[in-house]
């Protein structure tokens, strides 16, 4: 009997989608992410010789000499960095069992970005029920690599700089990289303002290592507030990591 | 010299992780794919899952079968309207796990399982590919057995017309 095309195409998929492979070793922790498509493995693979090359130079740790790969037993007190860089197809791992490093916040050998090489823009709000979501654009204006946090402490601000809304302030160890000229965004979700009509321009401000970076509006006439949904209840204000 | 490693102080649920990455990973990925029909999408949401299933390890009863909660695990995470905006925000480009024969057989396969919704995509691969029970499968899904048979079956009739 012929197959039907509903299964000549479900053979198809599953032919395909079998040929994925995991892409790295098991997610375990926070890590450094580099943010960027347009860093290749190859420039990955130099970076992460830099780093490696420097603790050499420094001298505070000999380059190792065992088999890739193998982690020492005992936790090391040596700084290390993480880079998550989309690995290339590797067979799975072994089950062989493998300490598993304590998440920490790594001592970073790229410069934390200066508050004022960074740029945000809102690029758009869109209405959600009861809320409104903020599209930012986060720009590295500086002229070289710099790092920052995943997540900011996102602030409603009004043309004042008064706080409407206050997020929480990020507790993400994890830190993005930004070559310079990079953009990257993120999606901010404010909910249930109640008080008074703001003055003009509303924008999202952000706190970040110390520092407040605020958002270019969307519109020199912005005035962009979530409905209030309760009066009694607190606004809310919440943002996702930055992505590029 | 011989690296030595302590595996006194590898605790059990680390392994159990382990073991849930190396069996399940392919098939995590597959439903993540199947709701998405977006390769680099499933790809992120394998990851992330795995993610979770790390910062649960020591919560979750691991006599348990875990390949479940990945994918209830992935299902949650894929309907997350944050996620689904940032996707909209800035279409992935190629993946790079994909080499280009196997990347235009994909877009291929991509477009026809477009014309599907996820439940009915998902629905159909997990029944008709991964073999799962209707029950089981509609359990993952979070709906019933009833409305997940009428998914496959819109989800054919779509595929045969497309």
């Amino acid at each position: 009997m012929e197959p039907t095309r509903s299964d000549q195409i479900l053979d198809e998929w599953s032919s395909v989608a079998r040929s994925a492979t995991p892409p790295g070793p098991p997610p375990h922790a926070a890590t450094t992410s580099v943010a960027g498509a347009g860093i290749s493995l190859a420039g990955a693979a130099v970076l992460v010789v830099a780093l490696v090359a420097v603790f050499a130079v420094l001298g505070n740790r000999p380059v190792s000499s065992g088999p890739a790969g193998l982690p020492s037993a005992s936790p090391s007190p040596s700084p290390s960095v993480a880079v998550a860089i989309p690995a290339p197809p590797t067979p799975p791992p072994s089950a062989t069992p493998t300490p598993t490093p304590t998440p920490t916040p790594s001592p970073s050998l790229i410069a934390d970005c200066h508050p004022a090489d960074l740029t945000t823009q809102i690029t758009l709000w869109e209405g959600a029920a009861g809320s409104r979501i903020g599209h930012v654009q986060l720009t590295n204006n500086g002229s070289g690599t710099c790092s920052t946090a995943d997540t900011w402490q996102p602030v409603l601000v009004d043309g004042q700089g008064r706080a409407l809304i206050e997020g929480r302030p990020s507790t993400n160890a994890t830190r993005i990289i930004l070559p310079a000229g990079q953009v990257v965004t993120t999606l901010v979700l404010v909910s249930n303002y109640c008080g008074p009509t703001p003055a003009p321009l509303v924008s999202l401000s952000f706190v970040v290592d110390g520092a407040t970076v605020t958002a270019t509006p969307e519109s020199a006439t912005d005035t962009t507030t979530p409905p209030c949904n309760g009066p009694g209840q607190p606004g809310s204000i919440e943002m996702q990591p930055w992505r590029s | 010299m011989g690296v030595t490693i302590n595996v006194a102080a590898v605790e059990p649920t680390e392994l159990a992780y382990e073991r849930a990455y190396d069996e399940h990973w392919p098939d995590v990925f597959r439903f993540a794919l199947a709701w998405t029909n977006d390769w680099a999408a499933a790809e992120d949401l394998a990851q992330e899952s795995y993610l979770r299933l790390w910062n649960q390890r020591n919560r979750l009863d691991w006599s348990r079968p875990a390949l479940p909660w990945l994918l209830v695990t992935t299902r949650r995470l894929a309907t997350d309207r944050f996620r689904q905006l940032r996707r909209r925000l800035a279409p992935p480009p190629p993946p790079e796990s994909l080499n280009d024969a196997v990347h235009a057989r994909w877009l291929d396969v991509a477009a026809a399982m477009g014309l599907l919704t996820p439940i009915e995509r998902s629905a159909l691969v997990m029944t008709a590919i991964e073999g799962l029970p209707y029950e089981e499968a509609a359990r993952v899904l979070g709906t019933s057995a009833g409305a997940l048979r009428a998914a496959v079956s819109r989800a054919r009739t779509k595929l045969e017309e497309a």
